[in-house]
């Protein structure tokens, strides 16, 4: 499953999705799917790098509140390095920083262990 | 995927539009290697004691194969024109039923809330569609097709093997059954049965295959084309182009769908029993029909809660749990303002939807101070915040999706400080045109755009509210 501009390494159980430099209508039901048969591995954390995308509009927003559905239903998480990319106005706009754990960069959440259940969001509010 | 494997000799193509000479040189191929096109399952022929391998008990005979071939192409290819996909399917299962000399032959298509097939059309087996036969995916002949993607070929008929009881009532023998493949997923399946033990040939199989591409391409076309104008019916209703008029607040509206395509952007606005006014925007995840249900069923919950509640945090919060547990699929960005009687304030709550931007008189318009909450649909439940703005007469709050400010080529906050340039407290009518022209500075837009327009009438008193909710008329 490939789409045009992104791919996935693997270190560990610690998958490394680079995401295309644009998300729109036109590939993200394919940004969807890989992130599925990323999530379908279960792997302990899915790290979505964002630095390099420009673009993102609610269609790439919605394929990443999937991707993070599923990676939470597999016992996962999925986090975003985003950088100095555009796209992290629209996903603190669209509130999605309060949800998935947001990095500057790769190797930042590379060197991030797994938050443990006290630093989990907020769920008695 | 099996329809190429199956048909491995015919160019990839053709699988997607197959013509009739092309079809029939490749049966010859077939023909000069028997057996090229067998793909039976090892189940099958567990079952299938005397013909599984290329056997020929009663093979269609090529030349009538082809030109069957060509009957069954020459519907499906008239279908496309047709707009009914249950005309189309009954037509051809009669003719796959002649042409493979069965007696019956029956196309079941996937209801995929319900993941079942559900008999659609039926020749010689009228009572599968008659009873509603449903067969749940994996179980028995056609949901084991179904759930393998693969044909399948049954010499024995009992209900060891079936657990449709009406094939087993009518004295069917033998058993063979086809994919109806949209890309990689199965949307039906195909299947024809004699009353005379038979085996069934590669060369049977390949016409069967066949059949079954061409059905999946019609119904595919025929079903897109219905669920287009399904959508679009359903989002009319959704989106207004003449939204309703409210007491007090004038109102204007548009709504252009991306690249032609309906998407999942609406709004809404009614008067509460208490006076109130509750305008909603939202954008649903995905498009077409599955979206604007989606929407449908996200307007009139919103509407139940906010007769419930006059909190619009509230609302959100008591919508994202409905959504969460019966739609759980589903994801939304919406924006809910309530305006108290008297039009001077609005509370606003945001489930991660964009900013409104608001515009008083002989002042410059800027974007609400609306926290942004998260969106409709996560799992995750976080304190909702509502956000109290002072509205005087003749202000404009302008609502809006985020295809009207995202473009390519600029972050997403000079889309709106442009917006913010762009709207004035005016009269809405003009405002929208204003903002379209303003803002329609770049190609067609991918997404969609919705925009709603509200603003105080200019010379009401406080203490003037509607008198009739709902249809208080333009004041």
């Amino acid at each position: 499953m490939t789409v045009e501009g992104s791919d996935v390494r693997w270190s560990g159980r610690h998958a490394v999705v680079t995401m295309p430099a644009e998300i729109d209508v036109a590939n993200s039901s394919g940004v969807d799917d890989l992130l599925a048969a990323v999530a379908a591995r279960s792997p302990d954390v899915i790290t979505a790098d964002m630095t390099a995308t420009v673009f993102c509009d609610s269609a790439g927003v919605h394929a990443l509140t999937r991707a993070h559905r599923l990676a939470a239903a597999n016992g996962g998480e999925l986090r975003l390095a985003i950088g100095d990319s555009p796209v992290a106005r629209i996903l603190q706009l669209m509130g999605l920083d309060q949800v998935m754990p947001v990095y500057h960069d790769v190797q930042q959440s590379l060197a991030t262990p797994r938050a443990g259940p006290d630093s989990l969001p907020d769920l008695t509010a | 995927m099996v329809a190429r494997r199956l048909c491995g000799t015919r160019p990839a193509s053709s699988v997607s539009s197959p013509g009739v000479g092309e079809a029939v040189r490749l049966l010859g191929e077939d023909e000069r290697r028997p057996g090229a096109g067998t793909d039976v399952p090892a189940s099958a022929c567990n079952h299938d004691n005397d013909g599984c391998a290329a056997g020929s008990l009663r093979s269609a005979v090529l030349p009538d194969g082809a030109e069957k071939l060509g009957d069954i192409q020459s519907i499906t290819d008239a279908a496309l024109s047709m707009l009914d996909p249950q005309a189309l399917l009954e037509v051809l299962v009669d003719r796959v039923k002649e042409a493979l000399q069965a007696d019956t032959a029956a196309v079941l298509l996937l209801d995929h809330p319900s993941g079942q097939l559900v008999a659609t059309a039926a020749s010689g087996l009228e009572e599968e569609v008659q009873q509603g036969v449903r067969i749940p995916l994996g179980k028995g002949f056609a949901g084991r097709i179904a759930a393998q993607g693969r044909p399948l070929i049954l010499s024995v008929v009992d209900y060891t093997t079936v657990i449709n009881p009406i094939l087993v009532a009518k004295g069917i023998r033998s058993l063979m059954g086809a994919p109806l493949l949209a890309g990689r997923t199965t949307i039906g399946v195909l299947h024809v049965g004699t009353l005379s033990p038979r085996a069934f040939t590669s060369h049977d199989m390949d016409l069967l295959q066949l059949a079954a591409d061409r059905a999946a391409l019609a119904v595919q076309a025929l079903t897109a084309q219905l669920d287009r104008a399904a959508a679009t019916a359903l989002q009319r209703s959704l989106v207004p182009s003449a939204p309703p008029a409210v007491g007090g607040l004038e109102l204007a509206a548009r709504y252009v769908p991306g690249s032609g395509r309906v998407g999942g952007d609406w709004y809404d606005i009614f008067t509460l029993p208490s006076r109130e006014v509750c305008a909603v925007i939202g954008d649903v995840a995905g498009s077409g029909l599955q979206a604007a249900v989606i929407m449908g069923r996200i307007r009139s919950a919103l509407r139940a809660y906010a007769l419930e509640t006059a909190d619009p945090a509230d609302v959100l919060t008591r919508l994202d749990r409905k959504m969460r547990y019966f739609e759980p699929d589903a994801v939304a960005t919406v924006l809910c303002a309530m305006f108290n009687p008297s039009l001077d304030q609005v509370r606003i709550s945001s489930a991660g939807h964009l900013p409104p931007v608001i515009a008083c008189p002989g002042q410059p318009a800027v974007l609400a101070d609306v926290s942004p909450d998260v969106l409709i649909g996560m799992p995750i439940v976080k304190r909702r915040h509502v956000s109290t703005l002072r509205f005087p007469p003749g202000a404009v709050l302008c609502l809006y999706t985020d295809g009207l400010v995202e473009r390519r080529d600029q972050p997403i906050d000079e889309g709106m400080a442009q917006l913010c340039a762009a709207v004035a407290a005016q009269d809405p009518e003009t405002g929208c045109a204003t903002v379209m022209a303003a803002m329609a500075d770049v190609s067609p837009h991918s997404d969609d755009v919705a925009l709603l327009m509200l603003r105080r009438s200019p010379g009401m008193l406080a203490s003037d509210g509607p008198d009739v909710p709902g249809h208080g008329g333009v004041l």
